[in-house]
């Protein structure tokens, strides 16, 4: 997926409570970077995203699989959405079934979609000559000159089954499937006028027929078994259950007053509501079948239970399943994030909120790019010097354990609004643990900077303004800009209108000396050959900050957001500050909103080729 | 590009009867004998490869492009005729699909589909798309080949002898309305 190709970025869903895990999991690092967390709940700053915490493979994921519900103002991956079927849809022929269909008929496609019981390719309808001694007439497609061909197969046109394999042949090309639930019927009438009646025989005369039709009485059997079953248990319920209007009619039943139920039902009238639980809902205990008169079926090693459709004649032209077309749902707040449009050829979303046009993207590059394959000489757009290569080239490959790397993380803010980024890393980014890596440790030079606010494509291309725009797009093209410039603490690298870079200094494998005892095992002692093939993994968190219309960034979220809905939300890291909102609350559209919204994100490097 | 082009490959001895269409593109190359039948259609880019062996080509076979015909090695055994390849009448070979062993009359190779050296396909066998027989194995007649190596035998095409009729009708119509839209070029090779 995206880990393929290195840097990578991922982002962690705030549903699952790794993020806020418990002390155990993570020591807390000293987070010396982390100057945004004032506003009273720096708790959750001082706790640090573990990657390689077990389940961090369930919390991260690229951006592109990410929603966010602007609702509760959170990112919501696929675990924190629920589904609405909208549709269901015959994938084959794209007819749109109507709901009550699937109920009453199940959901296979009922028109003439059928696949082959073979190899599951299309099965197409084929007209034939009824009498061979005709020869006048070749197989042609349906419809050709449907009146002189008098009957009509299915034909796989991939693997050449038919249904002249089970003997079968349609009388007209359509309603095949009336057609096929007749030749089945008069099949099983004629297999239990065959054998008939093994229902109450014993496991001789079972296994003495085919499996197939074994099956067939085992499931009968079974099926009679379960009826009784839930009979009886039905009417062992109004004991446990039933008003106490029964009670007289209870005691003169079998039942003992000391049995555990009775006495359960006296405790729950005469106890207080703490005790009284909800009325026993709770099902009977069932036996399960316990010999093959009652629907038991075993299989012996002699039978091979993996195809039991040992007669060729088993295996029946299946209808396709139908399809379901879905919209996905916040599971907190039952906003819509999702809705395709219901027609099943369209491949169009009516309403789509994906996390991409809602939280800053984070993209790590290494300061000093690699230089590719040389350029022949008439497509460079300057001579590169020798001293100028060589830098290059050191930069992409000579780094080793313990040497500083420099990498770029650019910001980029969807938002349409300027965004005030903060970032915060641990100290120290931990190894796996056991796989012999050292660790690295993390400083970004610049953590708090803000972001321009998203606007057209346009005029980021044409905008001249002071920083971005065109002058630094030339001189990034031609290669100026970056030149000779050093990484300063506390500033921007580069900036764009709606992005910013900031520079991010990276040494593998930590001091050596180890005078910082962070009491990682690994730390300063790691081998040489495990460092080389660990992927480093370095947890950032992201906190971004901004000023919103209440109108246009919340919807209706102003007018309708009460405190209960906040409050359902407040233990989410992704939020609104509530405090701040109430003051706004109830003014003008044209009031501001703060908003605030923290993520953790996981950035992957590759591993160093030393 | 700017190297020379190497020398025409050997035209191999070749008997092809005068009905049979054989493309401009069309390669046949070697030293051993190719024999061609009645109606045969070869397209394009298909190649007759004779390095190693005799090929034989039935009537009203269909070979379409990039496929080969004929083991481009010798034999693993080195006996003589383990090389030889001869297809029988009426088959098809699709686009792309290696030839090296025996085929019976009236089969079907499906796009890239290949039969290994030595192989012995039969009558009325289909071989899938993408699907191979290997080498020095051996197929029942009506075998269908097909879903990553699966076999079985078709019953419709054992069981109904209209089915083949039809086969047979579709094969000559196919190789009538090929033999107007490919012009022929087997003067080149018959010279």
């Amino acid at each position: 997926m995206a880990s393929s190709s290195f840097p990578y970025t991922q982002y962690a869903c705030p549903c699952t409570d790794i993020t806020t895990p418990s002390s155990a999991v993570t020591p807390p690092s000293g987070n010396a970077t982390a100057p945004g967390s004032s506003d009273g709940d720096s708790s959750i700053d001082e706790r640090s995203f573990n990657p390689h915490d077990p389940r961090a493979a369930y919390a991260l994921l690229p951006l592109d699989h990410l929603l966010y519900c602007d609702e509760c103002n959170a990112i919501k991956c696929p675990r924190c959405t629920s589904d609405d079927i909208l549709t269901w849809y015959c994938p084959n022929c794209l007819f749109e079934v109507p709901s009550s269909t699937v109920r009453s008929d199940g959901n296979r496609c009922a028109r003439n979609c059928y696949q082959c019981p073979e190899c599951t390719a299309l099965l197409a309808v084929t007209a034939v000559p009824k009498s061979e001694a005709d020869h006048g007439t070749y197989l042609k497609p349906e419809g050709a000159d449907a009146r002189t061909a008098e009957a009509f197969l299915l034909q796989c046109q991939y693997c050449d089954w038919s249904t002249l394999d089970i003997d079968l042949t349609f009388t007209k090309p359509t309603k095949i499937a009336e057609q096929l639930a007749k030749y089945r019927q008069a099949r099983q009438s004629s297999v239990s006028a065959a054998s008939p009646d093994t229902a109450s025989e014993d496991v001789k005369t079972v296994s003495s027929t085919p499996i197939s039709h074994d099956l067939d009485t085992a499931f009968a059997n079974l099926t009679a078994f379960y009826k009784t079953q839930l009979a009886t248990s039905r009417d062992a319920q109004p004991h446990l259950s039933g008003p106490y209007t029964t009670s007289a009619t209870a005691s003169n039943n079998t039942t003992p007053y000391t049995s555990p139920s009775n006495l359960h039902r006296i405790m729950s009238l005469y106890g207080n509501n703490s005790l009284q639980q909800k009325p026993t809902a709770k099902p009977q205990p069932m036996r399960e079948a316990q010999d093959p008169a009652e629907g038991l079926f075993t299989y012996t090693p002699t039978q091979t239970p993996s195809h039991p459709f040992q007669d060729p004649h088993d295996l029946l032209p299946r209808p396709f399943s139908l399809r379901t077309r879905r919209g996905k749902r916040c599971r907190t707040c039952r906003q819509i994030l999702a809705r395709p449009e219901t027609k099943p050829p369209s491949l169009r979303f009516k309403i789509r909120s994906p996390a991409l046009h809602h939280i800053p993207r984070l993209l790590l590059k290494p300061l000093n790019p690699p230089v590719p394959a040389p350029l022949p000489e008439t497509f460079r757009l300057r001579v590169e010097e020798k001293g100028d290569r060589a830098a290059s080239l050191s930069a992409s490959e000579g780094y080793k354990q313990g040497t500083p790397e420099m990498y770029v993380l650019i910001v980029r803010n969807p938002i349409f609004e300027p965004v005030k980024i903060t970032l915060a890393t641990p100290a120290f980014a931990p190894a796996r643990a056991g796989a012999g890596g050292a660790g690295a440790r993390v400083t970004v030079l610049c953590p708090s900077f803000t972001v321009g606010a998203a606007g057209d494509v346009w005029d980021e291309a044409l905008g001249g303004t002071a920083e971005g725009g065109r002058g630094a797009a030339m001189e990034r093209l031609v290669g100026k800009g970056g030149e000779g410039r050093l990484p300063e603490a506390g500033k921007v690298w580069e900036r764009g209108r709606s992005w910013a870079g900031v520079v991010v200094e990276i040494v593998r494998g930590g001091e050596r000396s180890g005078t910082k005892g962070d009491g990682n095992p690994q730390f300063g002692n790691g081998d040489g050959d495990g460092e080389e093939d660990e992927v480093l993994e370095i947890p950032v968190f992201v906190r971004a900050d901004w000023t919103g219309h209440s109108a246009e960034s919340t919807g209706d979220g102003a007018a309708g957001g009460g405190d209960g809905r906040d409050g359902k939300h407040a233990r989410q890291e992704a939020r609104r500050t509530t405090p701040e909102r109430k003051q706004q609350h109830g003014g003008e559209d044209s009031v501001k909103i703060p908003f605030e919204l923290g993520y953790w994100c996981v950035l992957g490097l590759e591993p160093l080729r030393a | 590009m700017a190297s020379a082009k190497p020398p025409p490959p050997s035209k191999p001895p070749a008997s092809i009867h005068p009905t049979a269409v054989i493309a401009e593109k069309a390669v046949l190359s070697g030293t051993n004998r190719v024999t061609i039948g009645e109606n045969v259609v070869l397209h394009p880019y298909a190649r007759v490869r004779a390095e190693n062996g005799v090929v034989a080509i039935g009537d009203n076979c269909i070979i379409y492009e990039r496929a080969t015909v004929g083991c481009e090695t010798t034999s693993a055994t080195g006996a003589k005729g383990g090389s030889d390849v001869s297809i029988g009448a009426g088959c098809v070979i699709e686009s792309n699909a290696v030839v090296e062993g025996q085929i019976g009359e009236c089969s079907e190779l499906g796009v890239a589909a290949c039969v290994g050296k030595g192989a012995k396909v039969g009558r009325y066998c289909k071989i899938a798309a993408m699907e191979r027989v290997e080498a020095g194995e051996e197929l029942e007649d009506f075998t269908v080949v097909f879903a990553d190596g699966r076999r079985r035998v078709s019953r419709t095409m054992r069981d109904h002898e209209s089915v083949r009729e039809a086969k047979h009708k579709g094969q000559m119509m196919a190789v009538e309305l090929m033999r107007k839209m490919i012009p022929n070029s087997a003067v080149k090779w018959t010279m």
